[in-house]
């Protein structure tokens, strides 16, 4: 019950936070703590220019892909979430990323974050669980997580024009 | 958007093909099967439902206003997604002043969705707590 009542509290934050600059490093850090991983970055989707930015992804700045690229590409592409805990053997993964970074990715999950129409507006990333690898149920807590966060981006999002 | 608590209806489904709704001042509780009447339909179609002459809706379900005493005279209504994208409910509103019209049905689809997550939160915490009677009882 702990665990609930803590996103239950959490959630109480987040309708406060009416920025992104205020929002996403709440999201990411209870993202982070929901599954004991070290990073969470928030890729947000530019329909307009066919890109996926990330404001917040702590340690690394700001990052700009191109929506087909890397598993967080693929997960805008199948609108499904990823659990991958060998990406050096993923294709899919861009390895160029930590090679820039100094950062090495053991693990990851990624979860699409779908808007009131239904379409993917971002992806919700978390890298390196801090023992083990990641199993279905953190994949389970970060759906669900991701839904739970989805109203308050596309709120902000709105703010933002 | 301006309403009275009276005319907020919110429907779950409970099993597969059972819908329970309640009114939102807690008085009234509502069951009906899952394809009935235009909650019914909205599940099914998964999109809002906006109706201004609701007697004149071919899924109005006149019978609930017959139970209540309510007269029912609009409807607008949105399904409620959880995280894993099924219809876990359905929001309805009756009787604005006014007709309803598509800016509402935006509205509800935003409320809809931004309420969605604290909805899905607060059953997980429904079903731990009957679990947790479940075994008191058992004991």
């Amino acid at each position: 019950m702990n665990r609930l009542n803590d996103i239950a509290e959490f959630g109480g934050k987040l309708m406060l936070a009416t920025d992104i600059d205020t929002a996403l490093p709440l999201i990411a850090a209870e993202a982070k703590s929901l599954v004991d991983a070290e990073r969470c970055s928030i890729f947000i989707v530019d329909r307009e220019d066919n890109m996926l930015w990330t404001k917040f992804s702590d340690g690394i700045g700001r990052i700009v892909i191109s929506v087909d690229s890397g598993i967080v590409g693929d997960t805008y592409k199948t609108k499904e979430a990823q659990l991958v805990n060998n990406p050096y053997d993923d294709s899919r993964f861009l390895q160029a990323v930590d090679k820039k970074s100094g950062f090495t990715t053991k693990n990851m999950i990624t979860v699409p974050i779908f808007d009131s129409g239904r379409e993917v507006l971002g992806i919700l990333q978390v890298l390196n669980k801090e023992r083990d690898d990641f199993d279905s149920e953190d994949l389970g807590r970060l759906t669900f997580f991701a839904n739970y966060i989805s109203g308050s981006i596309e709120l902000v999002l709105m703010h933002e024009g | 958007m301006s309403l009275k608590p009276r005319d907020v209806l919110y429907f779950f489904m409970t099993e597969k093909n059972k819908i329970f709704g309640r009114l939102s001042d807690g008085i009234d509780k509502i069951t009906i099967p899952a394809d009935k009447g235009i909650v019914g339909y909205t599940f099914k179609i998964k999109e809002p439902v906006l109706t201004n002459d609701a007697y004149s809706h071919p899924k109005f379900l006149s019978q609930v206003d017959k139970s209540t005493g309510y007269k029912t005279r609009n409807i607008i209504t949105s399904p409620i997604f959880s995280s894993k994208r099924e219809v876990i409910a359905v929001l309805q509103l009756l009787n604005k002043e006014e007709d309803f019209d598509e800016e509402d049905k935006k509205f509800m689809t935003f409320f809809s969705h931004y309420i969605s997550g604290f909805l899905e939160l607060s059953d997980v915490f429904l079903r731990e707590d009957m679990k947790l009677k479940e075994v008191t009882i058992n004991e």
